[in-house]
Order: structure tokens, then C-alpha cells, then sequence
């Protein structure tokens, strides 16, 4: 029990925790996370796949011995701080003690001196330098000696127990949001409504009441590139309207502890397709608006031209639409047809033109109690941080034994930080004051 | 005049201040390392007038926005943070090599966007996810915090240098000691930059997807790379660790960065492919 926790409260722990988290989350990196079963057989074959599906690899972050390790890591903070803390606070919040002499032999900086001056000079001298390295000087005399102590930046001490706690509240913030949030998307085709949220974990979650999606529209730069993602949406509730708004891409919609943000979209129904046909044997041309599978006469009067079927992105080529030209005692001619590129079929030319798109949005849906932890446990690091980083707890005691002629002078300094800096700035002090 | 004419010229400047600290530090002569640093500023001010210029130009065309958007505005500035940390650490630590160090850095990545021709430097739109003011919050704490670790980086390989080879070149070089000091320093600031870089993210993150964590290659590694380096700290505050090892975190540690910024975007796939 005792070495277990040793082992808890050991700062090794830390570290390997730390490298081992680092190792692990490399790992899930070069795995790809959350694809569908037959790829990974694709990718590493059977044998390999059920190896690191037992070790649930494919979802690693979520996995019962990576949530163990972060626990571990909670543990560790616990039981490392636990020790900790008591004396940290204590040297933070108490007054430097003086007069035990123990600390003239022992503090990471250590100086003594003789002065032939007077004692009530020296002490003043003394006065002066303590204040200039750290602040007014407390003064006791025991024994028939003089001492002197003075520290600051003693509350920088507790940088490290706000670091630590803010790690908890995160930690806390995560598995609160794990236990209690969920997250999942929606996809509503524009003029529809629903309530049904398919989760990311599977399954389906319906929320207390109906959004639906009036417009969704995409707009482009110049070049090409995607510049705004918009929906227009409105939530129903008990059967009335309750508010409309629109969401874009960092733009999300928060209502009733739900955020939704706009993630995707899609072309849920495309009708009224245009496509310019141009006759080369008489040069004559006329623009058809097709619907599916209805065919249409062509001018010539004896062929006719149907679209069959209609792909909203064709292997990344963008719409597609599959025409069919029926000619009397002839097989069918089937082709592909894609927008803005004309083809020969028949003697006649076809370009696909245009088409009317009803949109689905897809919205990301979720709610997370978790978040307030984990934003307060953000500010408590950067304080916690902050405060390590630039804050120095200094202390400095100052001791004076009278003898024959003038006294001796004993200097202790723990400096924090930077003792270079300190020794070098003590150096100077005491050459101004004691001409040594 | 076109901004990407001032990096080119920057390129020039920051290698002849690389040149001027090494001769400093090598032939030990203080004024000549005084003058590589005010080489550097001249420089920097080069820089920063073309990133400003740049951001003008992105409004001359309708379609403004801070210059922290794509690859090469990315390496532009991420030269800039290195020539920002350069001016502070210069000062605090005096030796004329941390300049070295830090002016080489930025003269390479300079010279990698403005002369290998392989990278665009067109200026373009804003796509919708970069469209929020979490942008340049996140991205120049992140940037800063990689120009620390680069430093923190060549602390670790001077470090080795020092402490295993003992000849009359390196005798005019600082003390082992010296960079193991230098590399916890710059680490200490690093990770607090790379923490608030992280932070912002999250943030961020939870407006434009909905979640303040997905675990995303991009997020991932930045995390392991905390990791790392929180390692480092540890061992040398909890632990008092020196020396050979502590060198070594901080050479991979700056792996994990370089591996965070680019190896994501470049070998692995995810949400942050935009840089």
C-alpha cells in the first residue's frame, strides 16, 4: 500500500504518464479514428485488424485504457499536489521566520562579511540593502544579535497549485461532457423540419422541439472558393414559431443548452434540368427542360431524349446527369452528361446547362454541461502559468553578530529563480554598502 | 511594389545578420554583434511593413483579412515570430549565438517561400471556417511559441555539442550550461504561448464545429507536443534533471512541432488542412 502510494505521489510518474499519453496519442494519429470496419480489412487485412480492434485502436481516444491513463493522470495530480500543497501555502501565505541559524549554512546563496563600522551604521546598511533586493525588512534581536528577513513574490508559490487544480477542472469538464453531452448531426432538407438528432455514437436523440430549414445557399469568391455557408432556420415549438435565425460557419445557434453549428450540406432533390441540344445536320438548336425519366420528341421529330438519372457530384466532377437517346429500331444511346461540357451523340449535340436544387443543411448538434469547467479551468492555467513563469518567491535573512571591532555580517539568500542574477546583484549591494 | 518583393529582400538581410553574429561569436567582438542585431531590425521592420502591406493589399481586392491564412503567409510570419523572440532573448541572454540560432531560422524559412518557387503567394480569400476573430489570437500565440521551441531547439543541439566535443571551436562557445539554461528558459515561455495557442483553439473550435476537443490530427499532435514539453518542466523542476537528456526532449520536442505545423498538413489528413 505504502509503495503503491509512493508511486502515486512520485513526479516519475508525471513524466512517464506525460510521455506515454504523447506516445499513445501519436499512435491514434497514424491510425486513421472512426472509419467503417471493411476499410481497416482493406487497410491491414483480417488477421492485424482484430489485433488492434482488440485493443481499440480504431476509436484509441476513447478506449477503456486511454481513459485509464488520463485517470492515472488525475490520480497523480491528486496525490503529487496533496503532499504538496500544505507546505506550499504555508511558505505563501505565512511570514518568513528569522533567527534560525541553520539557514546561514544552507541557502543556495551565502555571504559573510566584516565591517569595522558601527553597529547601529551597519544595521541601517543592512536595512537599505534588504529593501532594495526585497522589500522592508523585518528586524529582531535575540542573543545579542541582529536579524534581518525579508522575502517577495511569495504568492507566485501558488502558481503551481492553480496549475495543477485548472488540470483537474478540465479533466473533470471532459468526463462530464462525456457522461452527460452527446453530439450528432441533423440534415434537413430545405421546407422540412424535424427533432431527430443522429447521434455520433449511433443511434438517434430527439430534442424537445422541431427546427427546420427555410433556405440554404452557398456563395463563392471569384476564384472558386467556398465564402459563405448559410442556413435559414426556424424553430417550432409547442406548434407555434418561436425564432428564426440563421446559422454560418462560426456563426452557431444556441437555444434551450443545445448549440447548432453548420457543418455540411448537400443537394437533397435537383429538378428542372436544362440541357441546350444542337442539331448538326440542320444547325438547329433548342434548350430542353427535362424532368426525370420523361422523354422528349427532338425537332427532327424522330428521336427522342430522356434523363435517367442524376449524380449531384459525379466522382468529384461535379453534377452529372445520365441521358438516354431513344432512336427507333436502334439500341438505346446512354451517356453521361456533365455541366458545361458539350458531347456528340447521334447527330446531335448535348450540353447539360443548369438545374433547380433543393438543399439539405446539415447541422452539428450537441450540448456539453462539461464546457463552463473547462473555459474556468483554462483561466486558472493561464493565471497558474503566468504566475510560475514570471513571479520569483525571493527571500533573503541578514545576520549581525557584534564583535570587538565593529560586527560580522552573515548573508543567506534563496533566490527562487536566476540565483546568477541575484548573486550578481547582492555582490553589487554589498560592495556599495560595505565597501567589500 | 508587392509585399513579397520586401520578403525577398528580408530573405537577404536576415542572412547577412546570421553571418554578423557568427563572426561575433566567433572572433568575440561585442560591436559587431550589437551591429548584427540592429542588421536584424532593420530586417524585422522590412517584414513587418510587408505583412501590413499585404493586409492592405487583401482589402485593395475586396477581400481583407489579417495575412495569417495559407502556407505562405503562415511561414512568413512564423520568420517574423523568430525575428520577435530573437530581439527579446537577445537581450536577456547576451551571447551573440542565440542570434545565430534564431537569424539562421528565420533566413531559411524566409528563403524556402520567396526562392524555391514552389510555394503560392497569391493572396486569397478567406474561407468560412478562418472567418473569426479567434484567428489572430490563435495564430500568433502559436506562431511565438514555435519560435521558442526553435530556440529551445538549438539550445538542446548546442547543448550536445559542447558537453561531447572538445576542440578550439568550441571553446569559444558558451558553457554546456549555459544552453542547458537557455533551452529551459525559452521552453518555460514556449509553453505558456503554446498553451494559450491550444486554449484559443479550443475555443474556437467550439464555435466553428461545436466541440472544444475532436481529437483532429492538428489537435492531437499540438497536444503531444504539450506533452512533451510538460515532461521536460517536470523533470527539471520536480526532478532537478540536466544535462544530456533534458537536451534530448528539447530536440524532440521541437520534432513534435515541426511535426504539428507541417507533417499534419502535409502526411496526415484533417480538419486543419488549411494550414
Amino acid at each position: 500500500m505504502r509503495t503503491v502510494y509512493k508511486i502515486l505521489a512520485s513526479a516519475r510518474l508525471a513524466i512517464f504518464l506525460f510521455l506515454l499519453l504523447a506516445a499513445t496519442s501519436l499512435v491514434g494519429t497514424l491510425i486513421q479514428q472512426g472509419l467503417p470496419r471493411e476499410r481497416y480489412m482493406d487497410l491491414y487485412g483480417p488477421g492485424l485488424t482484430s489485433i488492434l480492434a482488440w485493443f481499440d485502436a480504431f476509436d484509441l481516444y476513447h478506449s477503456w485504457w486511454f481513459t485509464a491513463l488520463l485517470f492515472f493522470l488525475a490520480v497523480n495530480v491528486v496525490v503529487c499536489n496533496a503532499r504538496r500543497i500544505p507546505r506550499i501555502v504555508r511558505q505563501a501565505l505565512s511570514p518568513l521566520q528569522n533567527g534560525d541559524d541553520s539557514i546561514f549554512r544552507s541557502a543556495p546563496v551565502r555571504r559573510t562579511l566584516e565591517s569595522t563600522r558601527p553597529i547601529d551604521e551597519i544595521r541601517t546598511k543592512a536595512r537599505r540593502l534588504l529593501h532594495s533586493l526585497g522589500g522592508e525588512p523585518a528586524v529582531t534581536a535575540r542573543e545579542g544579535r541582529i536579524y534581518l528577513t525579508t522575502q517577495r513574490g511569495r504568492y507566485s508559490r501558488l502558481g503551481t497549485v492553480a496549475i495543477h487544480g485548472s488540470i483537474l477542472l478540465i479533466l473533470a469538464g471532459g468526463l462530464i461532457g462525456a457522461i452527460w453531452g452527446f453530439a450528432g448531426q441533423m440534415m434537413i432538407t430545405e421546407g422540412t423540419r424535424t427533432n431527430t438528432v443522429n447521434l455520433y455514437d449511433g443511434g438517434t436523440k430527439t430534442i424537445p422541439f422541431e427546427i427546420g430549414c427555410d433556405d440554404f445557399s452557398v456563395t463563392f469568391y471569384e476564384n472558386g472558393m467556398p465564402k459563405e455557408y448559410r442556413s435559414d432556420m426556424t424553430i417550432f415549438e409547442r406548434g407555434g414559431t418561436v425564432l428564426s435565425a440563421t446559422i454560418r460557419v462560426n456563426d452557431p445557434l444556441r437555444y434551450r443548452g443545445l448549440k447548432f453549428c453548420q457543418a455540411t450540406y448537400g443537394i437533397a432533390e435537383a429538378s428542372d434540368f436544362t440541357v441546350a441540344v444542337h442539331d448538326t445536320t440542320t444547325g438547329q438548336e433548342q434548350v430542353l427542360t427535362l424532368g426525370l425519366m420523361k422523354k422528349t420528341l427532338l425537332p427532327s421529330g424522330e428521336v427522342s431524349f430522356a434523363a435517367a438519372r442524376f449524380i449531384p457530384d459525379f466522382q468529384g466532377r461535379g453534377p452529372a446527369l445520365l441521358g438516354v437517346l431513344l432512336r427507333p429500331g436502334q439500341p438505346h444511346d446512354i451517356f453521361w452528361l456533365f455541366r458545361g461540357e458539350p458531347v456528340e451523340h447521334g447527330g446531335h449535340t448535348f450540353e447539360f446547362q443548369d438545374f433547380t436544387a433543393r438543399f439539405y443543411t446539415g447541422i452539428q448538434v450537441g450540448s456539453d454541461p462539461g464546457v463552463p469547467l473547462v473555459w474556468a479551468g483554462f483561466i486558472l492555467l493561464l493565471l497558474g502559468l503566468t504566475v510560475s513563469l514570471f513571479g520569483v518567491h525571493r527571500r533573503l535573512w541578514v545576520r549581525i553578530t557584534p564583535a570587538a571591532e565593529g560586527a560580522e555580517i552573515a548573508i543567506a539568500a534563496d533566490p527562487g529563480k536566476n540565483k546568477q542574477g541575484l548573486e550578481t546583484r547582492l555582490d553589487e549591494a554589498c560592495r556599495e554598502a560595505f565597501m567589500v | 511594389m508587392d509585399d513579397t518583393f520586401l520578403i525577398s529582400i528580408t530573405t537577404f538581410v536576415y542572412f547577412a545578420a546570421a553571418l554578423f553574429f557568427l563572426i561575433a561569436v566567433v572572433w568575440e567582438r561585442r560591436g559587431i554583434q550589437r551591429f548584427a542585431t540592429a542588421v536584424v531590425a532593420a530586417g524585422f521592420i522590412l517584414h513587418t511593413a510587408a505583412i501590413i502591406l499585404r493586409w492592405v493589399l487583401s482589402y485593395r481586392l475586396g477581400i481583407g483579412h489579417a495575412p495569417l491564412s495559407n502556407f505562405y503567409e503562415s511561414m512568413v510570419f512564423f520568420s517574423w515570430s523568430l525575428a520577435c523572440v530573437l530581439f527579446f532573448a537577445q537581450r536577456r541572454f547576451g551571447n551573440g549565438l542565440v542570434g545565430t540560432i534564431l537569424s539562421l531560422f528565420a533566413f531559411f524559412i524566409l528563403a524556402y517561400v520567396s526562392l524555391s518557387g514552389r510555394v503560392d503567394a497569391r493572396i486569397q480569400p478567406l474561407i468560412p471556417a478562418l472567418q473569426s476573430n479567434w484567428l489572430i489570437s490563435h495564430v500568433v500565440s502559436a506562431f511565438l511559441a514555435y519560435a521558442c521551441f526553435a530556440l529551445s531547439f538549438g539550445a538542446g543541439v548546442f547543448y550536445l555539442i559542447t558537453a561531447k566535443v572538445k576542440g578550439r571551436l568550441t571553446e569559444r562557445l558558451p558553457s554546456p550550461d549555459f544552453f542547458d539554461d537557455l533551452a529551459y528558459r525559452t521552453i518555460s515561455v514556449g509553453f505558456l504561448l503554446l498553451t494559450i495557442g491550444i486554449m484559443t483553439g479550443a475555443v474556437w473550435a467550439d464555435t466553428a464545429w461545436g466541440r472544444y476537443w475532436g481529437w483532429d490530427p492538428k489537435e492531437t499532435w499540438s497536444l503531444i507536443t504539450w506533452f512533451l514539453y510538460g515532461a521536460y518542466l517536470h523533470a527539471r523542476l520536480v526532478r532537478g534533471w540536466r544535462g544530456t537528456g533534458m537536451a534530448v526532449i528539447s530536440i524532440l520536442g521541437f520534432v513534435a512541432v515541426i511535426f504539428t505545423y507541417l507533417g499534419v498538413n502535409y502526411i496526415l489528413s484533417g480538419l486543419h488542412s488549411y494550414m
